[in-house]
């Protein structure tokens, strides 16, 4: 490294440090920030049917899809864009049941879902690919369905679980060459199912022999399912398990031990143990979904016995517990107090925002999303006093490539890249 | 019956007697097209008027969209141009819809439009999206803003839409979709001065980094950019007194994110670079009064530079592009409207999309690897026995109108007939089945 870099270096690492003890000197009191949620009413007709409530993130990982019951009973797919909540018909029977969804990696949302007719159980799954919704039937069997999740291989191949309680067994389908290819994956209900990015399948649920939680994964390409030891004990009757493996394909499972009590347990590599802990004990919804941001956060939503919504979230301290306003949103007016037992669905953007979904007391569905979070117009102040004394040795840099006088045609080759997802340095969804 | 008619035109035209005047003829076409470059064009529509003003931008591989307003129709429009098609749909029809429209295409291949309305609901600004059998055709009045003048509209790359736009009071504002909130949000841009007269006086693009930046020509003679990040606007401004922007101004990125803005003054086509501490300017076109408008310039992956303009002198379209220095090739010999739009795909092929005045038509001119050789009907890359067929299909004699949108690509000559003419062109590119045709045949 020549003298004039080194030297550039010197300041730079100067200046960053001046302002890191700017910051330390200058902290503020109190918490420096005003954080409000974003209500959005999805559709004021939805009908809070037992579980019929999923949600993801397809383009850009930035535009929420919701899936409902609307007031009409029929499944409803609403995507938000500019032009507003969109909405699709998926199913107009009245007696579907069991939605749950997932983005692919191309910004596609796909969801699957239980439509009986006349007696006959159907595994169902649409995805929002041209022409527009196509549904294709996983499996069909007379008798009842016990767990229905979804997931997304690489290159966009859905992937369903379920069980066929006629004979207790967890059936897993994968999407390929045009048709389902269904396996069995031993017996068991209440099934979970999420991918890892090495493509690993894993399966998350209650063994129907002794009723005890364990994960069971497959590499692609086939072969047997590695079972893991129990883990917990299963709770009878509660709501299903939810499977998911954070950015270290490190799996993560949220799982009722009663009723109403919420644990979470994840897999220490280091000790080869599992670690559990409470979430919460005042679960009043019907489902969760365990979601992992970006930062290997662990979170879930949920209406509570309080007829609140609680957001969750686990930053390794803890979970703490974060109470959507209700009553009326004083922004939009909307009545935003969730209907009691109902599920509330919870999903990350690319900002690491957390969006909430869920049914509104008096029906309608309603999409909370937690906005940026505003500094003080104080701590903004030393932020920007902080930014300036970092950056400023920059513009002194005699190495940087781009000289101020340089022509177009000397730029060089350098290009930057188009962000595929929105950068979380810059998100910005409010203007100044 | 119009099928005999046109064979038996075909079959009269066969060299022998009329072979000389055929020859004549081509040559005297030749002459009248040597100075336009060998650019294949679409008719797009036709029965337009001036304020058609076409946007356009690549959709899904090699497909093109153009969105225009047809006047004299009263509807918004949206073609989808491939090399071997031209489709139309209506996109908007209530009242008096579709003025100044402004395209861009989704991740999703979806395109979508903001486009002012005078009528209908009321008048003000709308975005129109062509959701496919996805979503379905839905349009949404843009809150905050109204039919005020050009809106210029972009997509980020997670499809988060803003406009630029500005209002009587002529200060420049941006229109964004705020996903949190369900709705759209208009809001002024930090500005030292309004925006001056002049409808093509603001552009909008989206910067690598994903910051929308918004540039305009205000009335302290400034082009100014401002650019939003998450820690709000930020505005630099260049002094151009002496040759301020009179008819137009565009906006483009190279590959280290500095903004490029080129502006047509009375003297020419000027681009400014702005660089990190000053600004650079290039002269592009020189001595001549020019017109741009606001999507009339891109940069491809190797930083060259494409602008489509207006010379204002004869109304005939023009690309500009820098590439170790400044050439200029005529695309069309005009009467050609004031905004032509320019596109670049991945691959680097352009396309612009312009008004014919002359003859009211939208037309869209590429290269050769998007719409094909002269009278390569199929763009199997030869004029063959196939190829004949076609123009057969679409032959209808002299002074007899061919107003099938899909038969205006056998119209070589553009008077509106498919005659003997057009014929002698064809046989000028016949080459035979398998022998790659001649890009240049029909100059």
């Amino acid at each position: 490294m020549d003298e004039e870099a080194m030297m550039t270096r010197s300041i730079r690492f100067i200046g960053c440090a001046a302002a890191a003890a700017l910051l330390l000197i200058w902290t503020p009191p109190a918490p420096a920030a005003t954080v409000t949620w974003s209500f959005q009413q999805v559709d004021d007709g939805g009908n809070p049917e037992h579980d019929v409530l999923a949600m993801s993130i397809g383009t850009g990982a930035k535009w929420p899809a919701v899936f409902y019951k609307a007031a009409h009973e029929s499944l409803v797919a609403a995507s938000l864009s500019p032009a507003g909540w969109l909405p699709s018909c998926l199913d107009s029977s009245s007696y579907t049941y069991w939605a749950r969804s997932e983005a692919g990696q191309d910004g596609r949302v796909g969801v699957a879902w239980v439509s009986p007719v006349n007696g006959v159980r159907n595994i169902q799954f649409a995805q929002s690919t041209s022409p527009g919704w196509p549904t294709s039937t996983v499996a069909s069997f007379s008798g009842a369905v016990a767990g229905l999740d979804v997931a997304y291989l690489s290159g966009n191949r859905p992937v369903v679980a379920f069980t066929d309680d006629n004979v207790n067994v967890m059936k897993v389908g994968v999407y390929g060459a045009g048709a389902w290819d269904i396996e069995s994956a031993g017996p068991g209900y209440a099934v979970s199912v999420a991918v890892d990015g090495g493509d690993n399948i894993g399966l998350a649920y209650c063994s129907a022999y002794s009723d005890e939680l364990y994960l069971a994964m497959k590499e692609p390409g086939g072969g047997m399912w590695d079972i893991s030891a129990p883990i917990a004990e299963c709770s009878w009757p509660s709501p299903a398990p939810s499977l998911a493996f954070n950015a270290g394909d490190e799996p993560g499972i949220a799982f009722f031990t009663d009723w109403r009590a919420l644990d979470f347990t994840s897999f220490d590599v280091q000790s080869g143990q599992w670690q559990s802990g409470s979430i919460a004990s005042d679960v009043a919804s019907t489902r969760v979904n365990l979601v992992y941001n970006s930062l290997g956060h662990a979170a879930v939503a949920y209406v509570g016995t309080d007829q609140q919504v609680h957001y969750r979230i686990n930053d390794g301290g803890g979970w703490a517990d974060i109470i959507l306003p209700s009553g009326t949103d004083p922004v939009t007016g909307l009545p935003i107090t969730p209907s009691p037992y109902t599920p509330a669905v919870l999903a990350f953007d690319c900002n690491d925002l957390p969006v909430i979904a869920y049914y509104r007391q008096g029906y309608g569905v309603v999409l909370a999303y937690d906005p940026v979070v505003t500094p003080e117009p104080a701590s903004l102040v030393l932020l920007m006093a902080a930014g300036v004394v970092a950056l400023g040795p920059r513009r002194w840099n005699p190495n940087h490539r781009t000289r101020p006088d340089a022509p177009p045609v000397d730029a060089g080759p350098r290009r930057l890249k188009p962000v595929a997802r929105c950068s979380r340095a810059t998100g910005h969804d409010h203007l100044v | 019956m119009p099928g005999r008619k046109k064979r038996t035109v075909a079959v009269r035209l066969r060299p022998g007697a009329l072979g000389a005047c055929v020859a004549m003829g081509l040559l005297a076409l030749a002459a009248a097209r040597q100075a336009r470059a060998g650019f294949p064009s679409r008719i797009v529509d036709t029965g337009t008027d001036p304020t058609a003003k076409p946007d356009v931008a690549f959709g899904d591989a090699d497909e093109v969209r153009v969105a225009f307003r047809h006047g004299p129709q009263g509807k918004l429009k949206l073609a989808r141009v491939l090399c071997t098609d031209v489709s139309l749909s209506t996109l908007y029809d209530v009242g008096t819809p579709g003025f100044t429209p402004s395209l861009a295409v989704d991740t999703l291949g979806f395109p979508s439009v903001v486009h002012r309305s005078l009528g209908g609901p009321g008048p003000g600004l709308y975005y129109t999206l062509d959701g496919g059998e996805l979503f379905g055709l839905s349009t949404v009045e843009i809150d905050g803003a109204d039919a005020g003048m050009l809106p210029v509209y972009a997509l980020d790359s997670v499809d988060r839409p803003y406009v630029a736009l500005v209002k009587p009071d002529r200060i420049p504002r941006v229109s964004f979709f705020d996903i949190k909130a369900g709705h759209w949000v208009t809001e002024p841009i930090p500005a030292a001065a309004p925006v001056n007269s002049g409808e093509r006086n603001i552009a909008l693009g989206v910067n690598n980094q994903d910051h929308p930046v918004v540039a305009y020509h205000d009335m302290d003679d400034d082009v100014v950019v401002a650019t939003l990040t998450a820690g709000g606007w930020s505005r630099r401004a260049h002094s151009v007194v002496g040759s301020p922007p009179a008819d137009g101004i565009s906006l483009a990125f190279d590959s280290v994110d500095a903004p490029h803005v080129a502006y047509a003054s009375s003297n020419g086509l000027d681009v400014l670079r702005f660089n990190i501490l000053s600004v650079t300017t290039q002269t592009a076109v020189s001595g001549i009064p020019v017109t741009i408008g606001p999507h009339a310039m891109a940069i491809d992956e190797a930083n060259r530079i494409r602008i489509a303009y207006v010379n204002d002198a004869d109304q005939s379209l023009h690309l500009a592009t820098s590439d170790f220095g400044w050439v200029t090739t005529q695309l069309d010999a005009g009467i050609i409207g004031p905004t032509p739009s320019l596109a670049l795909d991945a691959q680097g092929r352009w396309a612009v999309a312009c008004h014919d005045d002359t003859n009211g038509r939208v037309k869209l001119i590429g290269q050769t690897s998007l719409l094909g050789k002269p009278a390569d009907f199929d763009c199997d890359g030869d004029v063959d026995g196939d190829d004949y067929l076609f123009f057969e299909s679409c032959a209808t004699g002299p002074g007899l109108s061919q107003n099938g949108p899909a038969c205006l690509v056998a119209d070589f000559d553009a008077d509106d007939d498919v005659d003997q003419e057009d014929f002698g062109v064809f046989q000028h590119c016949h080459r035979g089945a398998g022998v790659p045709s001649d890009p240049n045949c029909a100059d």
